[in-house]
């Protein structure tokens, strides 16, 4: 989905202030403006704002709450709920991302404890043969053992702990660095490589156990 | 399965595709706009109730003290044995003579003399004591 589609009005032209801000924390400049309007209330801005940061959010709400498709569109809804009240609270000193991700971390525990009985439908991964999966002569075999792959990563990530999940998928896909991370998570550098580590180490041993490994 | 049929996974590539599979495609602003509004109000409910537990629990205290300070005066007359000058009987018994219902007969079961001790009693009691 391309996030940059839907436009609202007019903004405030970013400051040279602005851009020195964003340099600091990482953040692109476009954002520190959508999300200093959106904080004095501007709905629009924060509808641009939240379709830019659509993917992320509710990527990372899915990946801490195991790809369970029905508590990934809970914790990603009540996530946008609670940045829209939290935004006019946040201190534009700190950076955007981690304020967000932040956000999308609470709700997404959140909705987990308050969804508790679902981490009794765990699927194990002995059971992983018994996987409904079509027949690779159905609707292309590539893309019938992508899926297969893909529903043995998620049954694999299911056995990390939430936020060793939530964690390697921002190292993974959103290509967070050791101590972005260590500050977004408020851990030590070291703690946040160990953690790395053997999360992806029990996943290949996981997925070793399924006939695959990670590239 | 034996190593060389082992396949691999794109570990960037397979999460990004599963959780964009299981995540929600849309945002829905409107559920957000509306929730935004609601809340401050089931707060304000939910702060009233609690004012009203918080009144109801300090009432209750103050009325257990008011109680506990009008049962003590009851026990201020036994308390004020002990401050007596005369010795207090070790056991004292309240009866009528005779059958005849307006009197009241004291009796001490020691070596006593129960009307100085009642005496002195009531003469604390009357001077303050109580």
């Amino acid at each position: 989905m391309s996030a940059e589609k839907k436009e609202s009005g007019p903004l405030t032209p970013a400051t040279p202030k602005d851009a020195s801000k964003s340099a600091a924390t990482g953040d692109d400049p476009l954002d520190l403006e959508l999300a200093a309007n959106a904080s004095r209330g501007d709905k629009g801005a924060f509808e641009r704002l939240m379709w830019r940061w659509w993917d992320r959010i509710r990527g990372y709400c899915a990946a801490f709450v195991a790809f369970d498709p029905e508590l990934a569109e809970e914790a990603a809804q009540e996530s946008l709920i609670r940045i829209y009240k939290a935004l006019p609270r946040w201190r534009k000193e700190s950076p955007l991302g981690g304020y967000l991700y932040g956000i999308c971390r609470t709700t997404s525990a959140d909705v987990m404890r308050t969804h508790a009985r679902h981490h009794a439908r765990n699927v194990q991964v002995e059971e992983f043969e018994s996987l409904s999966l079509e027949s690779p002569h159905a609707s292309g075999e590539a893309n019938v053992l992508r899926q297969e792959a893909n529903q043995l990563l998620a049954i694999a990530m299911q056995k990390l702990e939430p936020v060793d999940r939530s964690m390697l998928y921002l190292h993974e896909v959103e290509g967070k660095g050791l101590s972005e991370l260590g500050a977004m998570y408020d851990l030590p550098l070291g703690t946040v490589k160990s953690r790395l580590f053997r999360a992806r180490d029990k996943l290949g041993m996981l997925l070793r156990e399924m006939g695959y490994e990670l590239s | 399965m034996s190593s060389a049929e082992k396949k691999t996974i794109d570990l960037k590539a397979a999460l990004k595709d599963v959780a964009m599979t299981s995540a929600p495609s849309f945002p829905d602003f409107a559920r957000v706009y509306q929730e935004a509004e609601q809340r401050p109000r089931k707060v304000r409910r939910f702060a009233l109730s609690a004012a009203l537990m918080a009144l109801a629990a300090a009432a209750s205290f103050w009325v257990g003290i008011y109680w506990h300070s009008q049962s003590s005066r009851d026990v201020a007359l036994i308390e004020s044995w002990s401050s007596s000058s005369s010795s207090a009987p070790s056991a004292v018994s309240i009866g009528t003579s005779n059958g005849e219902q307006s009197q009241v007969v004291l009796a001490s079961s020691q070596n006593t003399a129960v009307n100085l001790f009642v005496q002195d009693l009531w003469e604390s009691s009357s001077s303050g004591g109580l």
